[in-house]
Order: C-alpha cells, then sequence, then structure tokens
C-alpha cells in the first residue's frame, strides 16, 4: 500500500494540474480573506440567516473562509482525475493489479492518497486565508490555539464529506470506467442533495449532504454534539463505497 | 529437471452464453520462450488476463510459480512476473524516465540507477526525457516492456508485444527478448496472431484456435514439420518406416504415432502409397505440403475447422 502511495505522489508532483490546483486554492484563500468576500455553492439562505454580521477578525476569517470549502471539491475534481480517474482512462491500472496489488489495496490506497492531498490543500487554503489577514493588520478574536483547533475541525469535518462523495464518484468511475461519469457525479451531487431536500423535505437527506457539514457548523445549524452523526454516515458511506469499489473491480472484465 | 512456470488445467471461460476458452491444458517450464498463437479472437489476450488475474477465473485451475490463482499467495507470485496486456499502459504526460520511476516505486525497486540501466536495456536512453505522448508506437512498446522488465521478473507475460512495429521493430524486440532469456533465464509468455513474427525467437509454440489449443509443439518439431515435403498418416508407423528405409525413400521423421514426413515433395505419392499397401501398413491418407510456416499454420486451422464441422 505505502509503495502505491509513494508512486502515486511522485506521479501527483509531477503533474501540472497538482500545481495549478494549488495555486488555484491559495489564491481563492488569499482573495477571499482580503476581499472580505463570504460565499459557497450550496450555502443556503438558513446558514446566512444564522450568521451574525461579519467581524472580520483573523479567527473569524477561519470560520467564514468555511463557506467558501464548499467550491473546494470542484476545484480538486483535477486531482480526482489525476490519482484516481487516469488509471481508468489510460488502462494503467493493469500495471498495478497485475504486479500483485489487491483490489481492495488498490482501493483503498488509491482514496487514501486523494484524501491526505485534499486535507493538506483545505488546511493550506485555511491557513493561507488566516495569514492574509493577520497580515491585513486584523485583530486576532481568539487565541492561536483556538484559532488551530478551528481550522483543523473545519478541515476535517470537509475533508470527511469530500471523502464520501469521492468515494461514491469512485463507485461509478470503476462501474462505468468513465472519468466525465464520476466528474459530472461529483459537480452535481451536492447540489443535487439540497436541491431535492427543498421539495421533498425529507430529514434524513441533511445527512447525505456530505459537503454542507462544516458551514452548518459555522453557521450554527449543527452543533459539535451533533456533528458525530454527520461524521459517522459520511465515514461508513465512504467504506460501503470503498468495499464496493473494490468487489466490483474484482469480479469485472479488465 | 525442469521446474514449472505456470501450469494450466481445464481452464474455461465463458462471456454470458459464449464459451471464449474451452478446458485449456497448457504447462510453460521455467526458461521456456513459449509463442501463443492464434488468430485475433481465438482467446490468446482472454488466457493472459486469466493469468494476470485481470479476468475473474471461474472455472478450471492456474498455478503460476508455484502458487494457485484461487489462493492468496497469488498475489505474491505476481509480484515476480512483468506484464504488457494488449498494450502498454503508460501516463502520457510523463516522460520516459518518470513513468519508469512510477512503476519503480510501485514494485519497490525506486532505484534511479536500475531505472536508466533498463531504459539502456530496452535502447531509450536518448528519450529518457521525452513525454510518453511523444513517442512512435515501437518506442511505447519499448517502455512498456521496460515497466514490464523493472523488477526483474522470473517471468514475462506479452501479448503481441510485436503488433504493428516496423520490421526493425520486431527484430529489436525478438534480440530483447533473446537477451533476457539467455542472460536474465527469464521464463517468456508471448502471444501474436502471425507465426513467422514469434517462430525466431520462441522454443515452444501452442496453437490456439477458437478458444481451444489445438497444438503445443516444440521448435525443432515444427522445424521438421513446416518443411516441404509428403505427410503420410499411417495405422503403423514402424512397419511404414521399415519399408521406406527398405525403399530407400529418405530422409524422413517420424512426428507421432501415426504421422511420418519424408522430406522429399518429388517423389511419386501413389508409388509410395503402393509400396506400403504392398507391404500390409495401411494408408489412412498422404498428400504434399508446400513447406512453410504459414502455411503450417493455415492447414492446422483448417484441419481444426474441418474436424469441428465434422463434429457438429
Amino acid at each position: 500500500m505505502m509503495r502505491i502511495f509513494k508512486s502515486d505522489l511522485y506521479r501527483l508532483f509531477h503533474t501540472t494540474g497538482f500545481w495549478l490546483t494549488l495555486v488555484v486554492t491559495l489564491i481563492a484563500a488569499v482573495v477571499s480573506a482580503a476581499n472580505k468576500a463570504i460565499g459557497g455553492i450550496t450555502m443556503g439562505t438558513s446558514a446566512l440567516e444564522n450568521m451574525a454580521a461579519p467581524n472580520w477578525t483573523v479567527y473569524n476569517t477561519a470560520r467564514y473562509l468555511s463557506f467558501s470549502t464548499t467550491y473546494l471539491p470542484y476545484v480538486f475534481i483535477g486531482l480526482f482525475v489525476i490519482l484516481i480517474g487516469y488509471e481508468f482512462s489510460q488502462q494503467t491500472y493493469k500495471n498495478t493489479l497485475t504486479a500483485g496489488i489487491g483490489r481492495w489495496q488498490f482501493i483503498i490506497s488509491k482514496n487514501l492518497t486523494l484524501l491526505l492531498t485534499v486535507g493538506v490543500l483545505i488546511a493550506l487554503f485555511f491557513f493561507s486565508g488566516v495569514l492574509t489577514s493577520a497580515i491585513a493588520g486584523r485583530p486576532m478574536g481568539a487565541a492561536l490555539g483556538k484559532i488551530i483547533s478551528r481550522i483543523l475541525l473545519y478541515t476535517g469535518s470537509q475533508l470527511v464529506g469530500i471523502a464520501a462523495v469521492y468515494a461514491l464518484a469512485t463507485v461509478l468511475l470503476v462501474l462505468f470506467h468513465s472519468t466525465v461519469i464520476a466528474a459530472v457525479f461529483i459537480v452535481v451531487f451536492p447540489l443535487f442533495v439540497p436541491g431535492l431536500n427543498t421539495f421533498v423535505h425529507w430529514s434524513w437527506l441533511k445527512y447525505i449532504d456530505f459537503l454542507s457539514t462544516s458551514q452548518n457548523l459555522t453557521a450554527g445549524i449543527l452543533s459539535n454534539q451533533t456533528l458525530g452523526r454527520f461524521i459517522l454516515v459520511s465515514v461508513l458511506t465512504t467504506i460501503i463505497a470503498w468495499l464496493a469499489s473494490a468487489l466490483i473491480l474484482k469480479n469485472q472484465e479488465l | 529437471m525442469p521446474t514449472t512456470a505456470l501450469q494450466l488445467s481445464d481452464v474455461t471461460k465463458k462471456f454470458g452464453r459464449q464459451t471464449v476458452l474451452s478446458n485449456i491444458n497448457m504447462t510453460i517450464q521455467q526458461g521456456d520462450i513459449y509463442g501463443l498463437i492464434g488468430e485475433n479472437g481465438a482467446g490468446k489476450s482472454t488466457l493472459m488476463r486469466l493469468i494476470t488475474g485481470l479476468s475473474p477465473l471461474r472455472s478450471g485451475q492456474i498455478m503460476l510459480l508455484g502458487a494457485s490463482r484461487n489462493q492468496a499467495g497469488y498475489n505474491q507470485a505476481l509480484q515476480r512476473i512483468g506484464t504488457i496486456i494488449e498494450s502498454p499502459a503508460l501516463y502520457p504526460h510523463l516522460t520516459v524516465y518518470q513513468n519508469l520511476m512510477v512503476s519503480a516505486k510501485q514494485k519497490g525497486v525506486a532505484n534511479r540507477q536500475d531505472v536508466l540501466a533498463t531504459i539502456q536495456f530496452v535502447g531509450l536512453t536518448e528519450k529518457t526525457k521525452t513525454k510518453a505522448n511523444r513517442l512512435s508506437l515501437g518506442q511505447r512498446q519499448r517502455l512498456g516492456l521496460a515497466i514490464a522488465l523493472l523488477a526483474q521478473p522470473d517471468f514475462l507475460i506479452l501479448d503481441e508485444p510485436i503488433n504493428g512495429l516496423d520490421p526493425m521493430g520486431i527484430i529489436e524486440i525478438r534480440d530483447l527478448l533473446h537477451r533476457l532469456n539467455t542472460e536474465q533465464q527469464t521464463t517468456i509468455l508471448i502471444s501474436s496472431h502471425i507465426l513467422t513474427e514469434l517462430y525466431q525467437v520462441c522454443t515452444r509454440f501452442g496453437f490456439i484456435h477458437r478458444g481451444r489449443l489445438i497444438q503445443e509443439i516444440t521448435k525443432p518439431a515444427l522445424d521438421a514439420a513446416s518443411q516441404s515435403g509428403i505427410i503420410l498418416h499411417v495405422a503403423d508407423v514402424n512397419a511404414a518406416s521399415e519399408v521406406l528405409d527398405a525403399q530407400h525413400i529418405k530422409p524422413f521423421n517420424v512426428m507421432n504415432n501415426h504421422q511420418i514426413i519424408i522430406y522429399n515433395n518429388t517423389l511419386d505419392t501413389g508409388e509410395i502409397n503402393y509400396q506400403l499397401n504392398h507391404a500390409g501398413v495401411r494408408v489412412d491418407d498422404i498428400q504434399t505440403q508446400s513447406g512453410s510456416l504459414e502455411t503450417y499454420f493455415t492447414t492446422l486451422l483448417q484441419k481444426d475447422d474441418q474436424k469441428g464441422g465434422a463434429a457438429s
């Protein structure tokens, strides 16, 4: 598993798409923080209504940027394509699987590499935004330790949601061997769930609105106590989707 | 005594109701260069995908380097092989060196010197920094071969590696395989739909037709069988040999219990038939062969088709 991890990181660092993603992530954070811009793709009115008037301290920069993290899964589609999609579009999975790597190992290591990369980029997004605020001379608003723990909480909750969406996209990728279908799913799913909920009002749908977790946390819609339930659903979805991907791959004619 | 590198027993593969491989029994000994010959769609790639684990095995048994396909140890056996299945799988935006480094890290041989040595071995040193999408077909095949060779495998499985190559490319790949077999004792299973392309490199041949392995033959036997001459199918080869010796009909070779080839097709087949019948040797069939690998191959397939037609 470590070997796949190392080879994927090598490949990632030698792909222009990765460096572009990194630059776009950093620019987005710096521009949002510098211009005091709040916004997110799936940001509902309830989230906005729950927000107090923006007060751009360094601490609050981290909070407000959590709304913008809903953009990030779209920015990171490139990483999904580079790390997992390419294997199927170029059929390079043949090299890996015929080298004695099991299907489960293959799926897990690919997804973990993706999540590690995404996690680091989300953290960089927050830290660069917070640093921009600090450089702009804004008041801290909280102790440095609290700011860091907040950033880690937002990064973690967003990462867990992204993991679930990307894991479901992996199932589609393995099933249809189509990067396009998987990428379209990543784009559509986070928009589809809140949209559907507007019409049907099924309360359980909120648990699979994976990418709204961190913004709901910031807006006060979600308490720290109920956060665990959301994370559990995301983690279970991720694991089941990984298992399903490995099982499909095992029974496929490759 | 040679060790078995690969053994297939009663391997059958179906796609829906269509049987694409039927009861394949095949053994490859260590050190063999085994040529799997068959027309497009005969089942060569399916067989190789089954061996390399890319296709689920539902019926039959495969033993690779001592490990059974149905057991966990098969993945360890796979780590000792190198493969090209259908076409080399490359990352187009990475250079030759980077493609090999990715594979090297995956196989745990992330040594810069090993990678450069492999590039040199396949003759791509001048293309080290060239992106894979800028390589010619032959260079891509060589890069695929380099990836397969990286971890110094005990067994190479190459599916049509010379497909689409120009004559020089074919010669280069053949030379590479020769060197691997002689210098590193690598066992090789290689497929092609053209017998003449593999003839010079292989030590044994297996002919696959419509999903069935219809003949396995060593190179000397193939040489003998594909020369021009007269093929006799007789009830008793010993008695027939005595008759041929007595009549000074030479040279000839006993191919199996019922077949003799006389390497002289200028002789009168009617006279030979008469002499054998006169001596009480039953002759089932007598025919001349024009003597080429292609003729041998096509005749073999035609005979199998006739058998299939007669059976159905």
